[in-house]
């Protein structure tokens, strides 16, 4: 199972090359692009220059019967400097599963795994062509102005591989101001500085956006440490994190329904990778570091005679790793320096026309190149492949009825001259009253994810003749907004089923080395809710969101790869109950944003057996945040206190790593 | 409106309360007494970086399990990859390979006593005598010297360099022998080191096949090694696994045992008290006289699949045990059986059962 596959890859008992076991460590660590988010200003006024119209807001969007999620700008705002893996947790029912504060961060969505869930940036997909799996640590939300969460079948319009669902992140221009600029400056607990700077600029017809943002931690927060006799107080060392990133825009519409846009973004982070509260190494060099480049080239056209978009992006994703050891000489030697870079070419065509005015028809089609090169020093390996895929899709949006739409997608495609069961998906909206906006979808789907490079080709153990995973899912929800006396609410509650066939899991071989196989089958199920409020009380104007989600994730036929005891039992890390409230009063020039999580407990074992081995507790998460803004004329001072981890709880979200406990940072925000 | 607010506030003050209920305080204990007990301890490594290594003890008379018997009794988890374990002198030592320790407790309470650090990647422990041991490593390049009455590292024995490739010479298991101490270096190698115990520096080295990756003696003081031949891709080599016979006074091979397919998966070995018969494991666990000059046709015990990972045998009655990781992912399991290859008993420990220690 992917979202057991870092541990489980790195999992170097005994009698096997333990080294080959870090080696891929480090290669599921490498994260990928990252994705990077700009806060517009939370104005009074909103600009009617329509933005979205020429933003890259997925097409699915609009479609029926897809569960699409936008997480909206006073959200982004509010996590301003922090990563987009807590906006995610906190605003969605994703789990997120971070191995500590700026540490690699991975989502599992629906039950699924973290290479089931596909991510966009600006249209690139920035899962590792090498894991599948994106390291949402890398991505900072100074680079993003959108953020959409696409559940389940709504994610194949942009492709396979989606299982869970598909996350895109997108970069948009800001045509209300001609020059602007936005600067960034936060201070926090253990050394944490955050800069981050945005300017805008150009005419109505022309715009550039340069964004530049630099963070760095010591990370040296204090815990009680559970793991050693007398549970001493320690201060967490080697957690460090260095982060940079800048990012350059162009927007040139040279007529008001066609757009071309280049987008370039580079980012880096270094960090080192802290040893467990149980262990004593000393004196050891263990160190991580990303860079990812991108850069895409889009063209969009909206006519009379249909929509064209047109997209070529490059995309590298680098990991560097360093593991020393101190040696019986007492001078520190290597035991694993890797370094792999992952390059892709992305290239997308799409149109869509509406034939009749209740009829629209459209297609996609991608054509992707990959090649990567990993090495390895002290083993002096190293691993090189390349791969080319081809992807077509076509659709059908129908609104036969007034309250009745229907989408139907089909689509194929082919790695490397292998071609894939065919993917498809129908889906259904109907609305019942439609002042009340009471809707009912429902869907049903068939898609599947291409095993990764890793899956194929890894040295020792890849299999080039894995099956591609398969997923077949229904889901069915209602949804309902009603605006009682100016303010708002909106309740939807849906319910999914999956069957996924050949799901990848990496397991030991007898010679000590991992290898991926394919487990017969692993159903996820289950019921999501969503409640989302809005009201404005005299002076005051609130906002309430909550959502709720009920995962069973089990393995029903492992093929005998797994113990008899493991049918029928909840995939490890995934959590049943997922559970967040985010609230935000606003009172004039203040606001005051309070959050929490909940995850039920997670196993760690295919047993799920809690009398032999300990699961993974609850976990319970309070933030609060209180922020002020100061208008002059168009500017804004802002200014916002974050209280984290509000009741200094001691806890833990991957065994025996330490979090930090209650902790403050202040940003300072100007906007010219 | 107020009201609106009211039930707001009401929800959000209901939420709060949950706050504060993280209990990471969550290994209980309670008190362990093993006296008069005479038993085998397994020692479960658990998953690479997860830090669910245990330990388990199993009665050998009453059969009974105690599982997580260090936890139980400390309160804290022994760490991440607890390896091997020894009991000397009334002290239990627990290898933590990769919490870079070795933890010392009362054999009787489990009782922790004190923690040996300075260790990059401990495997296995030799006594040298009731103050010194050494301890091998994986990574050091070198065994370490340890004062068994401080628990401090006072010296250590270099057995490679950074001239040497990958990280030679890792070591693995120690075996003594008059003079001299035989350690097999397993990984990415193909070596034997013998060190003298007087200088405790090494004196040679024996070629053996490639990844030797256990030793055990005989009744005749020769050494028995497995090698595992590497695996496809292996950046040293792939040959067939092997067993090598070693004379320790002349330090040559004597017997060379090759198993018949590349793919053949060589497991874990171990002697009977007599020490004139060898188990050794492959796909099944296989028993074989130490005067034999060819590897038996027949098994000993069916393996039926499993993941055989260590195997030992009971100093006074020669009972066979062997361990099965069954997953990786979940409680391992040990089977007992007689000396004749009837089984006796089995039982569940914790993940990924790779030692054994009897008391």
């Amino acid at each position: 199972m992917r979202g057991l596959s870092i541990p489980h890859v790195l999992n170097m008992n005994c009698c096997g090359s333990d080294l080959q076991k870090i080696v891929v460590m480090a290669m599921f660590l490498m994260g990928c692009a990252m994705g990077a988010s700009s806060q517009s200003a939370l104005n009074d006024t909103i600009s009617l220059e329509s933005v979205s119209i020429y933003s890259t807001r997925p097409v699915a969007g609009t479609l029926s019967g897809y569960k699409v999620h936008r997480i909206d700008s006073l959200a982004l705002m509010e996590k301003a400097g922090v990563s987009l893996s807590e906006l995610l947790t906190e605003n969605s029912p994703i789990f997120v599963k971070t191995y500590g504060r700026g540490a690699t961060a991975t989502v599992s969505f629906r039950g699924t795994s973290s290479s089931h869930t596909r991510v966009l940036w600006n249209g690139i997909r920035i899962n590792s062509p090498m894991s599948g799996e994106v390291d949402f640590s890398l991505i900072p939300l100074y680079f993003a102005d959108d953020v959409n969460i696409l559940y389940g079948q709504a994610s194949m319009a942009y492709g396979s591989g989606g299982l869970g669902g598909l996350v895109s992140i997108d970069s948009n221009p800001d045509w209300s101001k001609r020059y602007g600029l936005k600067l960034y400056q936060s201070v926090g607990d253990f050394q944490t500085y955050s800069t981050a700077i945005h300017g805008g600029y150009g005419t109505n017809t022309l715009r550039g956006q340069t964004r530049f943002f630099r963070e760095t931690s010591q990370n040296n927060f204090t815990y009680r440490n559970t793991a050693k006799i007398g549970k001493p107080t320690e201060v967490q060392k080697n957690a460090d994190y260095t982060k940079h990133g800048i990012m350059q825009e162009l927007y040139f519409r040279p007529r008001a329904n066609s757009m071309i846009s280049a987008k370039l973004w580079f980012t880096q982070t270094d960090r080192g990778i802290p040893k467990l509260m149980s262990g004593f190494s000393h004196d050891e060099v263990n160190r991580q570091e990303n860079q990812n480049f991108n850069a895409v080239v889009a063209w969009q056209s909206y006519r009379e005679n249909g929509n064209w978009k047109l997209s070529s992006g490059l995309s590298l994703l680098s990991l560097s790793y360093q593991l020393q050891k101190l040696s019986a000489e007492g001078n520190r030697l290597p035991v694993l320096d890797s370094h792999s870079d992952a390059w892709s070419w992305y290239n997308t065509l799409g149109y869509d026309r509406e034939v009749l005015n209740w009829l629209t028809l459209g297609f996609q089609a991608d054509a992707n190149l990959h090649w990567v090169e990993s090495n390895e020093e002290v083993l002096s390996t190293a691993i090189a492949c390349k791969q080319n895929q081809l992807g077509i899709r076509t659709f059908i949006h129908a609104k036969p009825m007034e309250r009745l739409s229907l989408s139907l997608l089909a689509g194929e495609e082919a790695y490397d001259n292998r071609t894939t069961p065919i993917m498809a998906s129908l889906s259904a909206q109907y609305l019942f009253l439609p002042q009340k906006n009471l809707m009912a979808k429902a869907g049903l789907a068939r898609n599947f994810h291409y095993p990764t490079l890793n899956d194929l080709y890894w040295q020792p153990g890849g299999n080039p003749n894995l099956k591609p995973e398969e997923g077949i899912t229904g889901e069915a929800g209602i949804s309902y907004t009603a605006i009682p006396f100016g303010s708002r609410v909106n309740i939807e509650v849906s319910a999914f089923s999956s069957e996924i066939n050949h799901w990848i899991m990496w397991l030991p071989h007898l010679k000590g080395y991992w290898e991926p196989v394919n487990i017969e089958k692993v159903k996820a199920r289950g019921l999501e809710g969503n409640i989302s409020l809005s009201l404005s009380p005299g002076r005051f104007k609130l906002r309430f969101l909550g959502n709720y989600s009920y995962t069973r994730s089990t393995v029903e036929d492992a093929g005998g790869v797994l113990r008899a005891e493991a049918k029928g039992r909840q995939l490890p890390f995934i959590p049943i109950h997922s559970a967040g409230v985010s609230t935000n009063i606003q009172l004039r020039n203040y606001r005051l944003a309070y959050s929490f999580t909940h995850f039920s407990e997670r196993f760690t074992t295919t047993s799920n057996n809690p009398n032999s081995i300990r699961p993974l507790y609850p976990y319970y998460m309070n933030n609060i945040s209180l922020g002020y803004d100061l208008r002059v004329r168009s500017s804004l001072l802002g200014f916002q206190l974050r209280v984290d981890n509000l009741f200094d709880e001691s806890y833990q979200t991957i065994l025996w790593r330490p979090m930090p406990g209650r902790n403050f940072s202040l940003l300072v925000r100007l906007e010219i | 409106m107020r009201i609106r607010i009211v039930k707001y506030l009401t929800i959000l003050s209901v939420l709060l309360s949950f706050a504060g209920c993280m209990d990471d305080d969550v290994l209980p204990t309670s008190p362990v007494d093993l006296f008069g007990s005479r038993g085998v301890f397994i020692v479960n490594e658990g998953n690479y970086l997860y830090g669910n290594a245990s330990l388990s003890y199993y009665d050998i008379d009453t059969r009974e399990v105690i599982n997580d018997i260090y936890a139980k009794a400390n309160g804290v988890p022994p760490g991440d990859v607890a390896y091997t374990m020894q009991i000397h002198s009334g002290k239990g030592y627990l290898v933590v390979n990769n919490s870079g320790c070795i933890h010392v407790v009362d054999a009787n309470s489990m009782l922790h006593l004190g923690t040996i650090e300075g260790l990059p990647s401990p495997r296995h422990m030799l006594f040298l005598d009731n103050n010194r041991a050494l301890v091998s490593d994986l990574y050091a390049r070198g065994i370490s010297i340890i004062n068994t009455a401080t628990l401090k590292v006072i010296g250590k024995i270099p057995t490679g360099s950074s001239a040497l490739p990958f990280y030679q010479h890792s070591t693995e298991n120690m075996i003594c022998i008059g003079d001299k101490i035989f350690v097999n270096c397993w990984s990415f190698d193909n070596k034997v080191l013998v060190i003298s115990t007087e200088s405790l520096t090494v004196t040679d080295s024996i070629e053996v096949g490639i990844q030797p990756m256990a030793m055990v003696k005989d009744r005749n003081n020769n050494i028995w090694v497995v090698n595992d031949g590497g695996y496809q891709g292996n950046p040293f080599g792939w040959e067939n696994p092997s067993l090598v016979l070693i004379n320790s006074t002349t330090l040559q091979v004597k017997r060379r045992f090759v198993f018949p397919h590349l793919n053949d998966l060589a497991g874990p070995i171990a002697t009977n008290p007599a020490g004139d018969s060898l188990y050794f494991v492959q796909a099944h666990i296989y028993k074989m006289s130490i005067d034999d000059t060819a590897l038996p046709e027949s098994y000993f015990v069916s393996g039926m699949g499993k993941n055989f990972r260590g195997m030992a045998t009971d100093p006074l009655t020669g009972e066979l045990y062997v361990s099965d990781a069954i997953d990786f992912m979940s409680e391992g399991r040990v089977y007992r059986y007689s000396p004749n290859g009837a089984p006796v008993d089995s039982f569940e420990v914790g993940i990924i059962p790779g030692s054994f220690c009897f008391n």
